[in-house]
């Protein structure tokens, strides 16, 4: 997936046939994150319930309405522009906000199904034949949430490193 | 001869009253975000600036500090914003919380 051409409000990509196709499948797999991983606090002590309901209520309408979203995007042939060599495709910059959204809450909710791994801490990911598929599609998530930033950023994501301190 | 002027009573014991009672009915709540090994530092970064309008160098020192230090505590706000900023930020997932500012 390639930045093509970007024009005041719109975003436009290049995907190879095979991309595209994986690029389809990692949105279709949203919503991944489970509602129960989002906690308005970690205070000792606990916050009313009423703010924890209020977060879950939110999140659950959000997660629903960007499902709804998706179906129509995936649902609608007319969004990718066949070419010879791939698909051209171009999103709004609020779309390219809600991607951002749908892909990050699929990275984050395979990265949770792989028991949160952590290279850092020398914790690696849970792998099972039922959360094997979770590996790639984080991967893949972060590379196509990479892309997005990188066009937003107007740069080729070399602009994203922070610089030396 | 120009008259003396009454003495200004500055507002003391009763003020202070007043404002320990606003403070207590709406102490403050810090929005924090907290790090974790799966939010790419460059997205990070975007959704602060998307989220609070922030410059690219301001966002990037509030991401640098989650990453270093584990945490950064992003704002200050009355319990209904700091509510719609947590609300923002863990739409685009982003572990951030609401805690009661008790300085």
């Amino acid at each position: 997936m390639k930045l093509h051409r970007a024009e005041a409000d719109r975003y436009e990509f290049h995907l190879g046939r095979r991309e595209q196709k994986v690029f389809c499948e990692v949105l279709a797999a949203y919503p991944v994150t489970p509602l129960e991983h989002h906690r308005v606090s970690r205070a000792a002590v606990a916050e009313p319930d009423s703010k924890q309901a209020l977060l879950t209520d939110s999140l659950q309408a959000v997660k629903a309405a960007a499902r709804k979203r998706l179906d129509a995007f995936l649902g609608n042939a007319q969004r990718f522009t066949v070419l010879a060599d791939g698909y051209r495709v171009s999103f709004s910059r609020e779309e390219m906000e809600w991607l951002l959204q749908v892909l990050n809450d699929v990275r984050v909710g395979s990265w949770l199904r792989l028991g949160a791994p952590d290279p850092e801490a020398a914790k690696p990911p849970r792998l099972t034949p039922e959360t094997a598929r979770y590996l790639p599609l984080m991967e893949i998530a972060g590379h196509f949430e990479f892309v997005l930033l990188a066009a937003l950023d107007g740069t080729d994501g070399v602009g994203w490193a922070p610089r030396e301190r | 001869m120009p008259e003396i002027a009454e003495p200004v009573v500055a507002p003391g014991v009763k003020f202070d009253e007043q404002t320990q009672s606003k403070r207590a009915l709406d102490p403050g709540y810090l929005v924090i975000c907290w790090n974790d090994p799966v939010n790419l530092m460059v997205y990070v970064t975007h959704v602060f600036m998307v989220v609070f309008g922030w410059q690219k160098q301001k966002a990037e020192l509030h991401m640098l500090e989650v990453h270093n230090q584990g945490k950064s505590v992003l704002t200050r706000e009355g319990l209904e914003r700091a509510e719609f900023y947590v609300h923002t930020l863990q739409q685009y997932g982003l572990q951030a919380t609401l805690e009661r500012d008790e300085a």
